[in-house]
């Protein structure tokens, strides 16, 4: 299976649909998010957004597993909210090519990473458990930006100080 | 409300409004720019999407509607499927009065201050669909 996995509690939005979705050239963007799925009129305007390009699905974590189990050939560019639903999808048998970890607003209980990258202590906890997973993780937010690798010694790091 | 009436004969106070909401500054130098053109660029806000939350951003165009009174308006933004567009499409639900319009270039933002006063909402809006794609084109020198 081909994918690339972007965590972005933004969800969707021009970064991912413009900029990825012209550099990464996917087949299909998904957002596997439940919340989202559940809320059938959100879901429709997401859905809406796809302009033949690429198709855009919104559907549970679980259906995501299935779909990119059931179509290893397919280019997908998937997206979820968090670092432990990315956790989730790798312990379901998902192999991205890489996770970037993109955008994480700044709420109660998180720390500044980089300017657009906010963690708490489970943020980081499973970051290191997908780099534990073997999956490279980095922080990567526009295509044409710096991107930097997370390696266990920088999230071990993070936690301490 | 009659299309197409002179502004003396039309109700100025449901004069059409506009916010445009962008990426960054865009929005505040679409809206400076037009000024330096049209000198009128009253009821037209301009927001930017700068540190805001997709919930944040909605509550921000919400509050600009709210503060028109009522008025008629265009959410200019400027593309579709971006958090501006995502926000504007979010916040105008169930506002009857209130449409969202991507792709914004000044073009469209000029010739809605020029011509808001001769044209209800939905004429207004399928004028500007036309006008901001007719004003894309290549010019030569003759």
């Amino acid at each position: 299976m081909t994918f690339l996995l972007r965590i972005d509690d933004r969800r969707l939005h021009g970064q991912v649909l413009l900029a990825w979705g012209a550099r990464y050239a996917p087949d299909c963007v998904v957002l596997a998010h439940d919340a989202t799925a559940a809320d059938q009129r959100d879901k429709a305007r997401y859905e809406a957004l796809a302009d033949g390009e690429f198709d855009v699905v919104v559907e549970t974590l679980a259906a995501t597993t299935a779909r990119l189990r059931e179509n290893p050939t397919a280019r997908h560019l998937v997206v979820v909210v968090n670092p432990r639903d990315a956790l989730r999808l790798v312990e379901a048998g998902a192999r991205p090519e890489v996770v970037h970890v993109a955008g994480l607003r700044d709420i109660a209980g998180k720390r500044s990473m980089t300017a657009n990258v906010y963690l708490s202590a489970a943020d980081a906890a499973d970051l290191q458990a997908l780099l534990g997973l073997g999956v490279a993780v980095e922080l990567r937010d526009a295509p044409d930006a710096r991107s930097v690798a997370l390696t266990a010694a920088t999230l071990a790091d993070f936690l301490t100080h | 409300m009659k299309s197409d009436a002179s502004p003396t004969q039309r109700d100025l106070t449901t004069l059409l409004a506009g916010i445009i909401v962008t990426h960054g500054d865009l929005a505040r130098a679409l809206r400076d720019a037009a000024s330096e053109i049209t000198g009128d660029v009253s009821h037209l806000e301009a927001l930017s999407n700068d540190g805001a939350s997709l919930p944040q951003l909605v509550q921000r165009v919400r509050q600009a509607v709210a503060a028109l009174g009522g008025r008629p308006c265009i959410v200019f933004v400027d593309f579709r499927g971006g958090s501006s567009a995502n926000a504007a499409v979010r916040a105008v639900t169930d506002m009857p009065n209130t449409r969202v319009l991507a792709g914004v270039n000044l073009p469209m933002i000029l010739d809605f201050l020029l011509r808001r006063a001769d044209h209800d909402l939905d004429r207004m809006l399928a004028r500007l669909l036309q006008r901001g794609h007719n004003s894309i084109q290549e010019l030569e020198d003759h």
